[in-house]
């Protein structure tokens, strides 16, 4: 349980990093076959004829972004000699849960499906119950998939940056924020 | 069957810090008494002393005793730092008067 809770205790450095990469290249094949893109930390979007090059360069930003920033602030905050590779590795591996968080998008209903359901909400209408079943049932194992995404990050934030209590919960929020506001102009930048 | 005993040092009725008040020679029985605080690494808690004793072992290669434990360097490293932070605290306190 305690290998599910905080992995980094566990595992750091090149090794995560090589599990970590292994992961975004993963993701970004699965947003690719999906035609979406992460246009944001925390949004997906689908997009048309977008080249498998540019979804993994997004990918690969989104990650480097709030951990470059992040070791940045381990540098202020931490008493602790803190490792590059380390902070590198463990954000990379923490984007693990969007790999499963993207992979019901590969059956080409999921894009009828939530395209449906917004089209019926604004419409007005109401959508088919097996549908809004369905989406709300990913909806759950989303924001469970999300909270786990969080909950990695802020452990390898405070595994590789030695930085604990309130004062590294504070920062992290802060840098998530931070890169939160930053990353869609970032992304529309790229894209 | 000899039971392994834990050298306490803190107090078990208060929690303060425990002194050492006689010293017995096991060969002729002198007995020295006195007051006398224990040293900074006896007041380790008996995880904290075993982690040392391993990291020396390990000729002080953090990355060794990862391997060995199965650890992550961070974590080993972080451990070692807050170690280091005690003792350095404990060794203030002692040069005080």
């Amino acid at each position: 349980m305690n290998r599910f809770l905080n992995p980094f205790r566990y595992l750091a450095g090149t090794k995560a990093l090589a599990w970590g990469l292994l992961f975004i290249l993963l993701t970004a094949g699965v947003l690719r076959a999906a035609s979406m893109v992460q246009d944001s930390l925390l949004h997906f979007a689908f997009v048309r004829d977008l080249s498998f090059g540019r979804v993994l360069a997004v990918e690969l930003a989104l990650w480097l972004l709030p951990a470059v920033v992040l070791y940045g602030a381990g540098l202020l905050l931490s008493r602790s000699k803190i490792r590059p590779i380390d902070v590198l590795g463990t954000t990379a591996f923490a984007q693990l849960p969007l790999l499963p968080m993207n992979l019901p998008f590969l059956f080409p209903q999921m894009k009828t499906w939530t395209e449906g359901l917004r089209h019926t909400v604004l419409a007005g209408g109401m959508p088919e119950t097996g549908t809004l079943v369905l989406l709300t049932v990913y909806g759950f194992v989303a924001i469970a998939l999300l909270v786990f995404f969080y909950l990695w990050n802020y452990r390898a934030f405070s595994v590789s940056c030695n930085v604990r209590g309130p004062k590294a919960i504070a920062a992290f929020i802060v840098v998530q924020a931070l890169c939160m506001l930053s990353a869609p102009r970032l992304v529309a930048w790229m894209l | 069957m000899e039971t392994k005993k834990i050298f306490p040092t803190i107090c078990p009725c208060c929690g303060g810090e425990l002194h050492v008040r006689s010293l017995c020679c096991t060969a002729c029985e002198t007995t020295v008494s006195g007051d006398y605080r224990l040293p900074p690494f006896m007041r380790l808690t008996p995880d904290e002393q075993a982690f040392l004793l391993e990291f020396v072992s390990c000729s002080g290669s953090l990355k060794e005793l990862a391997a060995r434990c199965g650890l992550s360097y961070p974590t080993l490293r972080n451990r070692l730092d807050d170690l280091i932070e005690k003792l350095n605290n404990l060794q203030t306190y002692e040069s005080l008067p």
